[in-house]
């Protein structure tokens, strides 16, 4: 789980451009949006299409990805109980 | 003469800053709309018009695309980013540009679109972009 909270901190920083941002500077249970890191609702669905890309784990809508997103840790916990075995 | 009315019913953007002339098909997650240049049209420069603005023509017919599937009386739609786009070729005076755009993947008010222009085989631009829809936006599966 360390190695994939590590994979999606850098996902973070290079998908949503977050220059000067150091991945390893991101907590895992830090909330992404609002308070935290602070991303918004557009970065939200471009750090949905990236996960999708790169884990195959579709977040179906806005209400599953106020779960998901919560921090690194519940998204990491998302994507290990919902990513197929080709992707493992 | 009806084309034009049914883009009017679709986007309240008006010449010359609509380009969008004609919804030709709408099926499912895809749209196909066409662009009409006449050879006299006075958004050309030098006989051809910027693909910059076909950029702009895709999310025009993203948007009346979205709006052929929306129901209720009051939705907005804004162009929230250009996510990528790759230009190969200007569009000329007299030709008809196909506008093929397909719904992505939509997470709360954002909706991600991608779309190419072409001309016949001759790829003109591709992009992909967000918008962005306020709010007392009902949308349907028509």
């Amino acid at each position: 789980m360390e190695n994939l909270n590590s994979e999606l901190k850098k996902l973070i920083v290079t998908e949503l451009h977050l220059d000067g941002t150091d991945p390893s500077g991101i907590s895992d249970s830090a909330p992404l949006f609002g308070d935290g890191l602070g991303l918004d609702s557009l970065d939200a669905l471009q750090l949905a299409v990236a996960i999708e890309d790169r884990f195959g784990v579709r977040i179906n809508d806005e209400s599953e990805g106020k779960k998901a997103f919560a921090s690194v840790a519940t998204l990491a916990a998302f994507i290990e109980t919902r990513r197929p075995a080709d992707k493992a | 003469m009806k084309y034009a009315a049914q883009i009017d019913s679709l986007l309240p953007h008006r010449p010359p800053f609509r380009f969008v002339d004609e919804l030709v098909e709408v099926s499912g997650e895809r749209g196909e709309f066409c662009l009409c240049l006449a050879a006299d049209d006075p958004r050309l420069l030098e006989g051809a018009m910027s693909p910059v603005l076909l950029v702009e023509a895709l999310a025009q017919s993203a948007a009346a695309y979205q709006h052929s599937r929306i129901t209720g009386e009051s939705h907005r739609g804004l162009l929230a980013s250009i996510d990528s786009a790759r230009f190969f070729g200007a569009a000329r005076g007299g030709e008809r540009v196909q506008l093929l755009i397909r719904r992505d993947r939509s997470y709360g008010a954002f909706v991600r679109f991608s779309g190419t222009a072409t001309q016949g085989p001759r790829p003109l631009a591709e992009a992909e972009f967000t918008v962005c829809y306020l709010s007392d936006t009902a949308v349907t599966d028509a």
